[in-house]
């Protein structure tokens, strides 16, 4: 079963444009900032809202058709063979875990014993049998998340939406959450797609990421390939690359606000990004006289320490953040508002075609 | 010394002599003629009180008709709850305010009005009668409409805002679970807001068994049936004030008995625990 969606809506502030295609089995993050429209995007598959233009479809030959306007056809979400997790999991409160997981079986018509025993399975599944008769209130957010989860997966959906299933955990719990789910993810042959806006969620759960940014796609692809060339300034800081986007003629490439840089590209004249690791930026007092092909005046705009590394943002132009280690920023010497001179090294930019 | 320490220590939050002493004697105001009803009831009559043929009546219509307009209350109410909570339809507030002036419409004026309506030459009445034969005003069935009519509002209200606090998510969670949407309302809405469905429930109750004003004007005071107890009091004050007495005291028990339950664990846990 592949997912066929051609998107089209406008809502408030959002104008959504969306192409999106899953194959059968495939697991897909949909990354982007607040309001970029990745919940819109699963309310229309999920057929909470309906498309202003466009369509989508299930199947082989795209032959479940969910919503297309133009034929005049809108599947109600009751009908679509869909399961959903929401960002708060939005149990119901005055139903124990078991009647909530059944839920959806009971409405889809199944006997209460059949529906409470099949429950059962699901509940053990997710390792949850002993909380079956808790409400949700009696539930933690771990155990909540996987309710919702079996809940949604109770009803055998060809097609699993998850929205931030992870954001509503605090941090202590959320790597071990996120670990299960990975496990009961690849339990689960449908479609799978998953909103996030943690690349770690991506990276941890997901084949390929999709990034949303004002409701168009900006890129699509592995994370791999997004950490290697990212397309927009939201998946560089996402994936924590340095990003400078300009006009490349031969190996310079030069910004809007004028700075050059040398990079190693062997790429026609034209529209093009850089990308530069932040371990590839050389932090110095004094302007430095080596190899590095690029040199440029900052300003220390903070210093993050991280586990045995230090991030120290940089006021440019260009911004850049550089990683260096504890020692390198002791011997520096340097703290916020301090004057410090920046070098990469041409062969470290990578120049790539907007 | 040691009080001028104490006093820097903290602000005090007691109210200042002046306000004690108003709220005190506004407190009398309410205290003093329950207090009075409890002093004065003969409490060696009461049997006999109870035992009297038109009190017991009078009672038994009470218990009935309040009962039948809440039930209808509830029946049409719960509709009218969630299409005010939900619709977006341009004259909602308008119907909404038309829906709740009972509650602070004077009930004689609403008795009028039922009259008007539902009278024997009222505007729908004549109609019901001509056609089906039906004649509501000084009857029973125009008691409980008289109760209805003016109870309803306080079930639509609490209702009402009990809908507009759930998360409609919540709905679409059941909608993306199979649910259609009257599935959805009946296992998800309804249980969600049973609580203010019960408390309103109770609140109306209570407003229809004490209904005085829209129903002697609509029903009028026929012993047996459309005589109501709070009718009876009224009545029995002229002539027999124990019977009065006796009557106001039974109300009263039953309205502190309403209190309690409102006060109970099945109204209130519930509503702290949210809609989940």
């Amino acid at each position: 079963m592949t997912l066929a969606a051609n998107m089209s809506v406008r809502l408030g502030d959002l104008d959504l444009c969306v192409e999106l295609e899953i194959a059968p089995g495939e697991v897909v993050a949909l990354l982007g900032p607040n309001g970029a429209g990745k919940t819109t995007v699963l309310r229309l598959l999920a057929g909470l809202l309906a498309l202003d233009e466009g369509r989508i479809a299930l199947g082989a030959d795209e032959k479940v058709v969910f919503d297309d306007p133009s034929a005049d056809i809108f599947v109600p979400p009751e009908r679509r063979p869909i399961g959903m997790v929401f960002q708060d999991y939005l149990l119901f409160g005055h139903l124990d875990a078991l009647d909530n997981v059944a839920f959806g079986l009971r409405a889809r018509g199944m006997g209460k014993i059949d529906a409470r025993r099949l429950a059962r399975d699901w509940l053990e599944r997710v390792g949850l049998s002993d909380h079956a008769g808790h409400r949700p209130d009696a539930l933690s957010g771990g155990q909540a998340q996987r309710v919702a989860l079996a809940r949604a997966l109770a009803t055998e959906p060809h097609l699993l939406l998850l929205d931030e299933p992870l954001a509503a955990l605090d941090a202590g719990t959320r790597a071990e959450v996120r670990r299960d789910l990975r496990r009961h993810l690849a339990g689960f042959d449908g479609i799978r797609l998953l909103v996030t806006h943690d690349p770690i969620d991506a990276y941890v759960l997901a084949d390929r990421v999709v990034i949303l940014e004002e409701g168009r796609i900006t890129q699509a692809g592995t994370l791999g390939e997004v950490t290697a060339h990212p397309g927009s300034r939201y998946a560089a800081d996402l994936v924590g690359i340095n990003f400078l986007t300009g006009r490349l003629d031969g190996t310079v490439l030069t910004t809007p606000d004028g700075v050059t840089v040398v990079t190693h590209a062997d790429l026609p004249p034209g529209a093009a990004h850089a990308a530069i690791a932040p371990a590839a930026v050389a932090l110095h007092r004094q302007r430095p006289d080596g190899s590095a092909r690029n040199t440029w005046a900052c300003r220390v705009a903070g210093i993050d320490h991280r586990a045995n590394r230090v991030h120290v943002t940089l006021d440019g132009p260009p911004h850049l953040v550089a990683e260096i280690t504890p020692a390198a920023l002791a011997a520096l010497g340097i703290r916020p508002g301090d004057e410090v001179w920046a070098a990469v090294k041409a062969t470290e930019v990578t120049a790539y075609p907007a | 010394m040691s009080s001028a320490v104490r006093r820097a220590r903290g602000v005090s939050r007691r109210p200042p002599f002046p306000v004690v002493l108003v709220a005190t004697a506004g407190a009398a105001l309410f205290v003093a003629p329950l207090f009075a009803v409890v002093w004065r009831t003969p409490w060696s009559d009461i049997g006999a009180v109870l035992g009297d043929a038109d009190v017991r009546a009078a009672l038994r219509l009470s218990a009935v008709c309040s009962v039948s307009a809440t039930v209808i209350a509830v029946a049409l109410g719960i509709p009218i709850a969630w299409v005010l909570a939900r619709s977006e339809l341009p004259g909602r507030q308008l119907v909404r305010s038309v829906l709740i002036l009972p509650m602070i419409l004077p009930p004689v004026v609403g008795g009028v009005a039922l009259l008007f309506a539902f009278g024997r030459l009222g505007v729908v009445g004549q109609y019901l009668d001509r056609w089906f034969g039906w004649r509501l005003a000084f009857t029973t069935p125009g008691v409980v409409l008289a109760e209805t009519f003016v109870a309803m509002p306080f079930f639509i209200v609490t209702v009402e805002a009990a809908l507009r606090a759930l998360d409609p998510a919540q709905e679409d969670a059941a909608r993306t679970l199979g649910a259609s949407r009257w599935y959805a309302f009946r296992r998800v809405t309804l249980p969600a807001v049973r609580p203010a469905v019960m408390a309103g429930a109770v609140l109306t109750w209570a407003r229809a068994l004490g209904e005085f004003g829209a129903t002697i004007t609509f029903a009028g005071n026929l012993p047996g049936t459309t005589q109501t107890a709070p009718l009876k009091v009224y009545l029995a004050l002229e002539s027999n004030s124990n019977a009065a007495l006796v009557l106001s005291l039974v109300l009263m028990v039953v309205a502190v008995a309403v209190l309690a339950a409102l006060r109970d664990q099945w109204f209130g846990a519930p509503f702290r625990r949210g809609s989940g």
